[in-house]
Order: structure tokens, then C-alpha cells, then sequence
């Protein structure tokens, strides 16, 4: 007699990885996994618009951020995008390819290596102690580490930090417009427009502002490169919502599970090994949780025939819990030596601000280890609905200083 | 400073140029006649290079109407 097969391998038969609602209890791990295992190369029906090829493998996903020729970054890279036309093709190197792609983030990227971020970590550090300085029992983690991504983008933008409670809000309705805290009447859609025009307008006006008064940050460097205004601010739009909208979800998701496996003291008490704990929240948390791309010709992937035309989708949270390269994958572990993940994608597009985000992780952790001994629960976790931004928006803990 | 009649013409003018449509009136939206937020931003700092005016960029992409545009330059 056959057995039929087990019920949790087979993918359920109806689900929507573009589902906000999957997302709102963390990444949905458990489908990925069966994805990866049954399905790797699948294809999503969206209600009333054109699919997409969902990738969840690790090897599949490398090989679709590092081939710009078969997949194009310039019909738009998150699935928000999906069947919109994108204004910024080829003014904004987001969503250009190369050759176009590096004439625009040469430049920048001479500021974001690791030897010129450098020079930043102390303005970093001192942020980051003046942030942790007054938290002590009951606080909320999430609120704590809202204002993380000041540490940076003062001195690479100039944007003051007074300006932050609204760009919070505008870079949230940008990449999670799904989610009910700041979602507007109008819906999903409505709330894209208005985070995005909110956002527009005010790069214009701080690209004005350094026109008047130039200060040799990333957003002169864009100002005197020859690009029409509307480029240079869709540059600046980029740098502010790459910069913004995922770094402040990797210490909270990191330091959730920490808490709920009890190894915070075990992490705190390895100063030493900060560079791998840094390297293992990236894999495991995630938080730009897919980019697209759309596929330039008839091709595969993994033996599944993709069209010309086809949007093709790589789940990076789920290729950083690929079980056939990371031994014991949904696991936070310290040991973890290589970790290629991919948290901060592959290929040309590989994060441009990955040398900033890293540098500032590490002050972060070093200075929570250094400052707490200890982290209990206090309520439950919060996390962000959407299928974009894997992470957690609320987190009453009680922390207890050494 | 310029009328209201003449902020208007030179206005029109202007969108009619970034988005290659006429005519344009004055009550339409820019973005439902077609333009992007990157267009917005060209035409604003056309309208402070060429022309000397600044607007709050804000009032283009919240209430993108020549007439709203020219209320917020007269009260400016
Ligand atoms: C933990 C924090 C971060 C994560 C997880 C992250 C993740 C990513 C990923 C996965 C990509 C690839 C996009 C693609 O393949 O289409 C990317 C690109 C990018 N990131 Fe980040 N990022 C982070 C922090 C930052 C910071 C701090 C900045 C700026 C200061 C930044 C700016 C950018 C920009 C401008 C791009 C586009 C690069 C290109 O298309 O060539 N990111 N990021």
C-alpha cells in the first residue's frame, strides 16, 4: 500500500506568498522550508495582476541577483512594483543595470567602503551610548532602537535628527504599506503614494538645502553628478529608505530570540566574537525579507522555464534558512563559520551600504552587551505585516543595566 | 512679483512641456495627467532656476494643481 505523503511537507494548496498576513507572525518559515523542499521554483498567481516566480533555494537565488543580464533590476525590485511601471528605470541605480548601473554607484560607493565609513564610528558610538543611556526596566525594545539609523545618516545625508519622526513614518508607509499602523484609509496603495510623495518632496528640499550649503556628503556627491533633478533625488529616496527601513529590525528580531532560547548572557559575555554574532543576526533576521527582478528573455531556473517578461522573485529570508548550506539553519548560533548569507543580496546590487550597516551593528551590540546584563519578556512581540519588511514593531522587555 | 494670470500661463506652460500633453488646466493633477514623482521634482527646480521661485516642495506632490501652486507662490 502506498502511504500518502506526510501532510506538512505538501505546500498547502492555497497561499499567497505576497500575503501581508503570512508575514505578521515573522517570516513564514515553515512554507519556505516546504518550498525549498518541494516547490523551489514556484509560481504565485496574484488576484488581479500578473504573478510571479517565487525562489526560495539559496543556489537559485544567487544565481538570479548575480546574472543583471538574465534579470533586470529596471522594471522595479520590490514586489510593490509588480505590474507598475518604474518611473526611476535607469535614473536610479536601484533599478538600473550595469553599464548605466555603475555610473552612478561609483561614485558613491568611494564613501560607503569599509576604510571610509570609518571615520564615522566614533559620531556612531557616541550616538548609539546617548540612545541606551537612559533605558533601564520596562522599555520597549522596538522604541529603543527606532532612531538607530540617525547614527549614519546625519553625517552621510545631513538630515537632522528632528526631522525623524516624520521620515520614520514616510520611509514605513514606503515599504510596509501594508501594515495597520500606518496604513491610511485609502489602503495599501494609497498609502505607497502618499509615503513615497511625502518622502520626494522632502529629499528636493534638502537637495536645495545643500545646493546653499554643500557639506561633501552623499547627497553633494549625487548634486554634481549630471542627472536631471528628479534622478538625483530618486537616488537620495534610495539611500534614505535602503539606509533606514531594515537595520533597526536586526538587533530586535536578533535579541528576541536570544530571550526566548536564553542565550543573551551566553552572546554578552563574547565581546570578542561580535563580528560573527553581527554576521549570524544578518543571516537569521533578514529583514529585507525579497528583491525582484524581471527576466529578460526565455530562460530557467532550476529547470523550471521562465518567459521573457516574467517577474522572478528571490526570498532572501528564506535562501538564509536554506538547510542544504546552513547546518542547523533556523538556529541563532555564534559558531556559524563560513556564513555567506545573503542578507544584503549578491552580485552588483550587493547592498551599497552594507560597510555603514555593518560597522553600526557592531557599536550597537557591543554597547547593549556592554550595558545589560540581563533581558526578560514583559508581553508579547509585535511584528511588522508586510511581505517586504521581515521584523518586529513592538517589544516590551525588562532590561537590567550591570 | 507676477499676477496670478501670469504664474498660471507660465505654469501651464511648464507642464505642458515636462508632460507633453496640452492643454492643461489649472485644477488638473499633475500625477493623474501622467507625471512621476521624479518629473515633479524636475519641474520645481525648473520653476527655481528659471524663474526664481521657490515652493515648498511639499505642495507639488500633496496638491499638485497649478492652482494650489500658485496660492502657495502669492503667499510665499
Ligand atoms: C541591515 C541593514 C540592511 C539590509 C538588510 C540591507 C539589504 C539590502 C539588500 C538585500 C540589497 C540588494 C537589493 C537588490 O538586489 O536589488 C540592498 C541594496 C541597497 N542598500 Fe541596503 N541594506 C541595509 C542597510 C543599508 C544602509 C545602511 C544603506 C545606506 C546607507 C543601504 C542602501 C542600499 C542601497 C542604496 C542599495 C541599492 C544598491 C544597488 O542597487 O546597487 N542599505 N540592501
Amino acid at each position: 500500500m502506498r502511504t500518502p505523503p506526510c501532510g506538512h511537507t505538501r505546500p498547502p494548496n492555497r497561499f499567497d506568498l505576497a500575503d501581508p498576513d503570512l508575514y505578521g507572525a515573522g517570516g513564514p518559515h515553515e512554507l519556505w522550508r516546504t518550498l525549498r523542499r518541494r516547490d523551489p521554483v514556484r509560481w504565485q498567481p496574484v488576484e488581479g495582476r500578473s504573478g510571479f516566480w517565487a525562489v526560495t533555494r539559496y543556489p537559485d537565488a544567487r544565481t538570479v541577483l548575480n546574472d543583471h543580464a538574465r534579470f533586470t533590476s529596471t522594471g522595479g525590485v520590490m514586489l510593490n512594483m509588480l505590474g507598475r511601471p518604474e518611473p526611476a528605470q535607469n535614473q536610479q541605480f536601484a533599478a538600473s543595470d550595469p553599464p548605466r548601473h555603475s555610473l552612478i554607484r561609483g561614485p558613491l560607493h568611494h564613501q560607503m567602503t569599509t576604510r571610509a565609513v570609518a571615520r564615522h564610528a566614533p559620531a556612531i558610538r557616541s550616538f548609539v551610548r546617548e540612545m541606551l543611556r537612559p533605558a533601564d526596566g520596562v522599555l520597549d525594545f522596538a522604541e529603543l532602537t527606532a532612531t538607530l539609523p540617525l547614527a549614519f545618516l546625519g553625517p552621510l545625508m545631513g538630515i537632522p535628527a528632528t526631522d525623524w519622526p516624520d521620515l520614520a513614518r514616510w520611509v514605513s508607509m514606503s515599504v510596509a504599506e501594508h501594515d495597520p499602523d500606518v496604513m491610511l484609509a485609502d489602503g495599501p496603495s494609497a498609502t505607497l503614494d502618499r509615503g513615497h510623495r511625502q518622502l520626494f518632496a522632502y529629499l528636493l528640499n534638502l537637495v536645495l538645502d545643500h545646493r546653499r550649503r554643500p557639506r561633501g556628503d552623499l547627497v553633494d556627491v549625487l548634486g554634481s553628478m549630471p542627472l536631471r533633478p528628479g534622478a538625483v533625488v530618486a537616488n537620495c529616496y534610495s539611500l534614505l529608505l535602503g539606509g533606514s527601513a531594515a537595520i533597526p529590525h536586526v538587533p530586535r528580531a536578533a535579541l528576541a530570540e536570544l530571550i526566548r532560547v536564553g542565550r543573551y548572557e551566553h552572546w554578552a559575555r563574547q565581546p570578542e566574537r561580535i563580528d560573527r554574532a553581527v554576521e549570524e543576526a544578518l543571516r537569521f533576521t533578514s529583514p529585507a525579507g525579497h528583491f525582484m527582478r524581471l527576466a529578460t528573455r526565455d530562460t530557467t531556473v532550476g529547470d523550471v522555464p521562465i518567459a521573457a517578461g516574467d517577474a522572478v522573485v528571490v526570498w532572501l529570508g528564506s535562501a538564509n534558512r536554506d538547510e542544504a548550506v546552513f547546518a542547523d539553519a533556523d538556529t541563532l548560533t555564534l559558531g556559524r563559520h563560513p556564513n555567506r548569507h545573503l542578507a544584503f543580496g549578491d552580485g552588483r546590487h550587493y547592498c551599497l551600504g552594507a560597510a555603514v550597516a555593518r560597522l553600526t551593528l557592531r557599536i550597537f551590540f557591543e554597547e547593549l552587551f556592554a550595558t545589560f546584563v540581563s533581558f526578560e519578556p514583559v508581553g508579547d512581540v509585535e511584528h511588522v505585516r508586510s511581505n517586504w519588511l521581515g521584523g518586529i514593531k513592538r517589544m516590551p522587555v525588562e532590561g537590567r543595566r550591570r | 512679483m507676477p499676477t496670478r494670470p501670469e504664474l498660471e500661463a507660465m505654469l501651464t506652460r511648464l507642464w505642458s512641456e515636462k508632460l507633453n500633453i496640452t492643454p492643461v488646466g489649472v485644477e488638473d493633477n499633475f500625477f493623474a495627467l501622467g507625471g512621476d514623482s521624479l518629473l515633479a521634482a524636475d519641474l520645481l527646480m525648473d520653476l527655481y532656476d528659471r524663474l526664481g521661485v521657490e515652493v515648498d516642495a511639499a505642495v507639488l506632490f500633496l496638491k499638485p494643481t497649478i492652482a494650489e501652486l500658485v496660492d502657495e507662490v502669492l503667499a510665499g
